[in-house]
């Protein structure tokens, strides 16, 4: 299913969502990533890259979370992909609201490309992906291709 | 409801959709009511398919009637409008539109499922039911489908992270210009998010032992006693222009009868995800999928100019452009050739609703061919593990004539 394009009667966001949960992952700190991996009970994996970690956490329904750590311990980026939507509340942490703002545009592309935030989210029904990156906090060595 | 639109309207299209609606002043020419049509199509497997106004101001929309029964018994709702959708797997309703007592679907786990379907920008909230379901002449014995209640206060804090799909839109919710959608994609059961709404708990509670795939809500083409291998959409080709009303078909089954044979249709291999490979300016767009229940044709092309204001992500050319991608096929590509137009002039031209050059932005590694690409063409949906009888073809696979 695709995107509607006339309504376009959102008002406000949501204001339940305004304020950003303690266990912000984007981010975040490395704590914040076995938070993510326990109350998902997920099983985590880690793998070195150039100037980050990454971690790969996966969801009994079928989710891949990756989540990018520096050497600095901060989540600089997180990736997904799987049958449906990750935790975006809970990824996303106080990028969230920005999240919600994207989806209320028209069209089918979920995109935000400011200095702040990159966020790109697709697929459909059984097989979302996307990801979400802060740009100022990249490191040096890695490229935004790294991050998938 | 149009009265209703005017004073809630945030938008400049639905603006300008109602001022055309008010403004047309008995103008009555024939080229603000072009419809277009295909040759007469009766069968058993055979159910209209309408792309034309429907519930909400939306555009692009592919309608088909479904009738839902509570099963074994003649107690029946008719649902028009439904969004015929070959992008995702089962039939939902919204349940304000269903008046019969559907039972619930109980499994090993719950006596009352509840179920949160993800979309792209949306989530479908609601209880999982039993219902016989009729399309056309073709009928499936009970189905799980959704019933979408956006205002079911025990709705868990897992389904609120997109706006809820509702009849009409407000702060949490989002209209979907459909009384339904008719999920007929690629793949059998919707392996979504299930909930027990038996538990005592304030809100329907997470499960461990989810239903089985066989339990979940299914693609109800599975379940009809012939043509149950997939689909065929059929609808006309249109002028440039739009048309008010396209008038197609909802053909049952693929290659089971003389209506909905492969012939020299383009077969289209996909992965286990559903995706095929489009390749468009040199690149290669892994992610790319056919969907009628999406409105434009979406692509990433730096070159053509994106509207402004509220029509922001569609692509606004100040003249339409020609284009064209290539579909990997198993051997070879289809090169297939469209037209963007701008969407502020085609809807701003007429109050029309089928549109076969609208079109708008995507990231790059995804070619969505939505609706536009439908017109003038059939379109095959395979699901997956069924076999099309005489080849040696098995789903899950899409399939096009040019």
């Amino acid at each position: 299913m695709g995107e509607v394009m006339r309504q376009l009667l959102w008002t406000c966001v949501g204001s339940l969502f305004l304020c950003s949960p303690a266990w912000a992952v984007l981010g975040g700190d490395l704590a914040s990533v076995r938070g993510d991996a326990l109350a998902w009970n997920a099983s985590i994996s880690q793998s070195a890259l150039s100037g980050a970690t990454l971690h790969s956490l996966l969801l009994p329904n079928g989710v891949t979370v990756r989540e990018y750590v520096d050497a600095a311990g901060t989540v600089f980026a997180v990736a997904w992909e799987g049958p449906v939507q990750p935790d975006f509340v809970r990824l996303l942490g106080s990028s969230f609201a920005i999240y919600q703002e994207a989806l209320r545009k028209p069209g089918r592309s979920v995109g935000v490309n400011n200095a702040d935030l990159v966020l790109e989210s697709g697929g459909r029904m059984r097989a979302f992906h996307g990801r979400a990156y802060l740009p100022a906090r990249l490191p040096a060595a890695l490229s935004t291709r790294d991050i998938r | 409801m149009s009265e209703t639109m005017r004073h809630r309207c945030a938008s400049v299209m639905l603006c300008l959709l109602v001022a055309a609606c008010g403004g047309g002043g008995g103008g009555g020419s024939s080229a603000s009511n072009y419809v277009a049509t295909l040759p007469s199509l009766s069968a058993t497997n055979v159910a209209p398919l309408m792309v034309e106004a429907g519930p909400g101001s939306n555009v692009n929309m592919p309608y088909v009637t479904v009738t839902v029964c509570v099963p074994g018994t003649s107690s029946c709702n008719s649902i028009d409008h439904v969004l015929l959708d070959t992008g995702s797997t089962g039939l939902r309703l919204f349940a304000s539109k269903v008046d019969v007592a559907l039972p619930a679907q109980a499994t090993a786990s719950s006596s009352d499922l509840g179920e949160c379907a993800h979309f792209l920008k949306t989530m479908a909230w609601g209880r999982v039911k039993l219902a016989d379901v009729q399309i056309g002449g073709e009928s499936a014995a009970s189905v799980p489908i959704q019933l979408m209640d956006a205002s079911d206060a025990r709705r868990p804090l897992a389904c609120t992270s997109s706006p809820l799909l509702s009849t009409s839109s407000s702060a949490n919710t989002q209209a979907l210009s459909a009384n339904g959608i008719l999920g007929v994609g690629l793949l059998a059961n919707d392996n979504q998010t299930y909930f027990n709404c038996a538990a005592s708990t304030r809100n329907c509670a997470p499960m461990n032992n989810g239903p089985t795939p066989a339990e979940q809500v299914q693609n109800p083409v599975g379940f009809f006693a012939t043509n149950n291998n997939g689909v065929v959409l059929q609808l006309p080709a249109l002028p440039a222009t739009g048309a008010l009303r396209a008038q197609g078909y909802l053909i049952f089954g693929v290659g089971t009868q003389p209506n909905n044979q492969l012939g020299a249709a383009k077969i289209v291999p996909v992965n286990s995800a559903g995706f095929f490979t489009t390749v468009y300016e040199g690149v290669n767009m892994n992610s790319s999928f056919m969907d009628s229940g999406s409105n434009g044709l979406f692509f990433g092309n730096a070159s053509v100019a994106i509207c402004t204001g509220a029509l922001t992500d569609f692509y606004c050319p100040t003249s339409a452009r020609s284009l064209s991608a290539s579909i990997q096929l198993d051997s070879g590509m289809a090169n297939v050739a469209f037209s963007i137009a701008g969407a502020d002039t085609l809807l701003a031209a007429n109050n029309y609703f089928a549109f076969n050059n609208l079109g708008g932005m995507l990231d790059n590694s995804s070619f969505d061919w939505g609706l536009p690409f439908f017109f003038g063409r059939s379109v095959y949906t395979v699901i997956e593990q069924r076999s099309v009888p005489g080849t040696p073809l098995i789903g899950p696979f899409n399939a096009f004539t040019n």
